[in-house]
């Protein structure tokens, strides 16, 4: 289990901010704050650190979708990292 | 997990997020919120020059959480992939843990004691021989101990930097073209810039947190014009409205034809040329500070630079060098260029760099918010320690240099040297080093012996690896010590391995890509007997001194670092079990700040950036016992050293008068281009998920699943011709050398027809035995944009 606190930064063009709204909203695995100054904060839950990369992935894949940083990460149960 | 642990830490995630989204500086700390057992600190981003402030959770003696900083200016609480990842790259389950020698080709532990000692007899063999191979990712203090070591004790100057392959160039632009290094600008122009030009450079994936600025303000509804000047389609190209697609080394030409249309339009800012700028070009024999020419002579000398004749060079359409024309010549619109290793690791660095400086100088583009210049670092101390530190072979501290006798007078002062101690011989830059150390000792040019590399791995970053490291390895006479935290392609070659703490494992301070100053302390403890490299410097020179090397001693006999506690004590700080009995940082950070005032780079005291999420030199003492940072050098309404009334001043020009230098410099063609029997250009680069020679990121599960290996971006028309399908394994291959990968057509990255790209993170797949060692003549950076190669299928057996 990681948990992850985003931001989602949508484009300014409203049928693709809507389109990607919709979408965000629909994520089981999303939890999406109110809009603030300078986008839409999240909290993004995913099985394992692993999933965590190809989840912001597929986020930053969606329409209307321009850019998603992070803003906190928990690795106390995180793999041990590889040699 | 229990429940209530996963509520509260998501409670915590989203108000992280909310602050960070909200834009406030001086939220709460959120993530404090997520758990009494965890202790958070802050501390810059171990990775790129940008210089994001995290806050690290620890918790029982190990980094358990990772936040963005909301109070630092840099990045507001955001991260990139690789920044929230940091933490883990610590706990590779391969962390080199006790020294090691090389025994009957095996390297076996031995004591500090031991490898000490060891370092001690490979100077003693012959000091001028011994050389330092060092890191922008050295923290400041560590690099001033090494810059002392070697030019205040050795003596031979031999000290260079890996930031020579990879910033050097920038140096050298705005050497010559303010009289002093670094931007004039900061990342606030990103905030008020309606113009973005990326030349060669791709910052949505190296630099993401910056990116996010123009995004984030797109996203409110902003209009930010991005335009990305490359030879490869990536992600910065899929956010830009103009993608202006040039054959390798067109960027002169672009420049040269856009001051052209500047001037035959007479578009061009007469005012702020007349009064700030001074005309310049290469001189014969070719230095540096070149000679001073008319804007006539100028004028003339741009003529040919037609945008027809641009687009036969560049393969830039005319009527794009046009658009660029017209952008500048627009006073209203605010101006910003970035640039990365596009323009720094080109055989013409020093003079592209120059080029879009003076493009903005003489367009007036230069010195108000959102107009600048700036060109950015990837390591997170390219500037705080290489360039302000002068951890480079010609280089002393604060700008000064080892060629000018009152320069060494004054690092001799504050050394407290017997005068003439420091050579004024520049020492050998890092191809140069790397060339001496593979040729034999008894022949011309093979003087270094033995080279002491820190927190950085040539085994995998050189050019053209097997000519610059294969040969030395080879040589008995040779030795390489290495410093690292885990094995990498230098350690595999090594002859000593040196453990090695990092980050927060470590006290530091660096500088990132805007002169800011940033600092942490250590917040968990190296595993095993892994030690700070400033440290080892110091030991190695403590043992020099007991053994009576007179370098190692200053004009009283002391110890060069003799460092003292309250009560004037000297504090064996060569000894491990005392290093921390005292703060060795703030001793040297505030020896190292004296430097700080000759060239206006003034520093605060240590305990200023103790408070601070970073400070922007210059930073001077208010009135009220305050200090404040400078944002925009050269600019009156900012810049304190700027007299009133001037508006703008160059206060170390190259031609004494306040004026920067606006250069003529001719296209030049690159040393290597294709030809029938190697008809591909090669770029090479990094990637998202991986920090250069991936040494640290690989060791991260989640980035090494999701960019697991290296591979080589084809054009779909190229592999067509070549029968070559997607993921196939290929033969990349040069005059210098060749290595076997799959091919990814269509990927994240797409080269025109014509080219390919290979990322270097990979240390099976080292593609730096293929690459050019050419460099630029007056930066000494290699290029290793755009060499000639071949591609052939690897037919299966």
């Amino acid at each position: 289990m990681q948990i992850l606190g985003i931001i989602l930064s949508l484009s300014a063009e409203p049928a693709l901010r809507q389109q990607a709204l919709q979408h965000l909203n629909e994520r089981a695995d999303l939890e999406l704050g109110p809009e603030q100054a300078h986008g839409f904060p999240a909290v993004l839950e995913v099985a394992s650190s692993a999933d965590g990369r190809s989840v912001l992935e597929e986020l930053t894949a969606c329409p209307g979708v321009l850019m998603v940083s992070v803003a906190f990460a928990n690795f106390s149960d995180s793999e041990e990292p590889e040699s | 997990m229990s429940l209530s642990r996963r509520d509260l830490l998501k409670g915590a995630a989203l108000a992280a997020a909310t602050a960070a989204a909200a834009g406030l500086p001086q939220a709460a700390n959120a993530s404090q919120e997520a758990g009494k057992d965890i202790q958070w600190n802050k501390a810059p981003c171990r990775f790129c020059g940008t210089g994001c402030h995290v806050q690290v959770g620890t918790r029982q003696g190990k980094v358990v959480a990772i936040a963005g900083d909301p109070a630092a200016e840099v990045n507001r609480g955001l991260l990139c992939v690789k920044g929230y990842h940091v933490g883990l790259i610590l706990y590779g389950k391969d962390r080199l843990t006790t020294p090691l020698l090389r025994k009957n080709g095996a390297l076996v532990p031995i004591s500090w004691e031991q490898a000490i000692q060891i370092m001690a007899d490979r100077v003693m063999l012959d000091p001028k021989g011994f050389a330092f191979y060092g890191s922008g990712q050295w923290t400041i203090p560590e690099g001033y101990a090494a810059q002392k070591f070697m030019k205040g004790g050795l003596a031979n100057n031999h000290i260079d930097p890996n930031a020579r392959l990879c910033m050097a160039s920038a140096v050298t632009g705005f050497l010559s073209v303010y009289g002093v290094d670094e931007p004039a600008g900061c990342f606030d122009d990103l905030d008020h810039a309606d113009v973005v030009i990326c030349w060669g450079n791709n910052p949505a994936e190296m630099h993401p947190v910056l990116f996010s600025r123009i995004i984030d303000r797109r996203s409110r509804g902003q209009e930010v014009t991005l335009i990305d000047i490359g030879t490869r389609r990536t992600r910065t190209t899929a956010m830009a409205q103009h993608y202006l697609e040039m054959k390798p080394q067109g960027d002169l030409a672009l420049a040269l034809g856009v001051m052209h249309l500047l001037l035959e339009r007479d578009q061009w800012d007469q005012d702020f040329v007349n009064r700030h700028c001074a005309f310049r070009a290469e001189s014969n024999p070719p230095e540096l500070k070149g000679k001073p020419i008319s804007f006539e002579e100028f004028r003339s000398q741009l003529k040919s630079y037609t945008p027809e004749r641009v687009e036969q060079i560049s393969g830039i359409r005319a009527r794009d060098v046009r658009m660029l024309a017209d952008l500048f010549a627009n006073k209203k619109l605010k101006i910003t260029s970035l640039w990365c290793m596009g323009m720094n690791q080109h055989t013409q660095g020093t003079a592209i760099n120059s080029l879009v400086h003076g493009l903005h100088l003489l367009s007036g583009h230069f010195g108000t918010p959102g107009n600048a210049p700036t060109s950015l670092t990837g390591q997170p101390s390219a500037c705080g320690t290489v360039r302000e530190v002068g951890t480079l072979a010609h280089a002393l501290p604060g700008g000064l240099v080892v060629q000018s006798e009152e320069d060494r007078k004054k690092a001799e002062r504050i050394w407290n040297l017997p005068a003439g101690r420091i050579n004024p011989v520049p020492g050998k830059h890092t191809v140069a080093m790397f060339e001496s150390w593979s040729t034999p000792r008894n022949k011309p040019g093979g003087e270094i012996h033995t080279i002491f590399v820190q927190v950085t791995n040539p085994g995998q970053t050189l050019p053209n690896v097997d000519k610059l490291l294969t040969p030395g390895v080879k040589d008995p006479d040779k030795f390489l010590i290495v410093s690292d935290v885990y094995p990498t392609a230098t350690t595999a070659v090594a002859d000593l391995v040196l453990p090695a703490a990092l980050w927060v494992e470590k006290n530091g301070m660096v500088g990132n890509s805007e002169r800011r100053t940033q600092h942490w302390f250590r917040q968990v403890k190296p595993p095993g007997q892994a030690r700070d490299d400033c440290w080892q410097t110091i030991a190695l020179a403590r043992k020099l001194y007991d053994r009576g090397f007179p370098g190692m001693k200053d004009r009283q006999g002391r110890f060069l670092f003799d460092i003292r506690d309250s009560a004037g004590r000297t504090v064996p700080i060569w000894d491990w079990a005392h290093y921390y009995d005292v703060n060795v940082d703030r001793h040297l950070f505030e020896e190292y700040r004296k430097f700080s005032e000759f060239k206006h780079k003034h520093l605060a005291p240590y305990d200023e950036y103790v408070k601070a999420r970073g400070l922007r030199w210059p930073v001077v003492k208010q009135k009220d016992g305050s200090w404040r940072e400078t944002r925009f050098r050269f600019s009156e309404f900012d810049d304190p050293f700027v007299k009133k009334g001037n508006g703008f001043e160059f206060y170390h020009s190259t031609s004494k008068d306040g004026r920067a230098q606006i250069w003529f410099r001719p296209h030049v063609d690159p040393p290597e281009i294709p030809d029938n029997k190697y008809p591909l250009w090669l770029c090479t680069g990094r990637v998202l998920e991986h920090w250069h020679s991936g040494s640290l990121t690989g060791r991260v599960p989640q980035l090494r699943r999701a960019m697991p290996g290296a591979y080589c971006e084809m054009n779909r028309a190229d592999a067509q011709k070549l029968g070559i399908q997607n993921g196939q394994k290929v033969r990349v291959e040069s005059r210098r050398g060749a290595i076997e990968l799959p091919v990814w057509i269509d990927g994240r990255g797409r080269p025109p027809e014509g080219t390919v790209f290979v990322p270097f993170f990979d240390e099976r797949l080292a593609i730096n035995r293929v690459t050019l060692e050419n460099y630029d003549p007056f930066s000494k950076q290699p290029d290793y944009k755009k060499c000639a190669v071949r591609v052939s299928p690897v037919r299966k057996p």
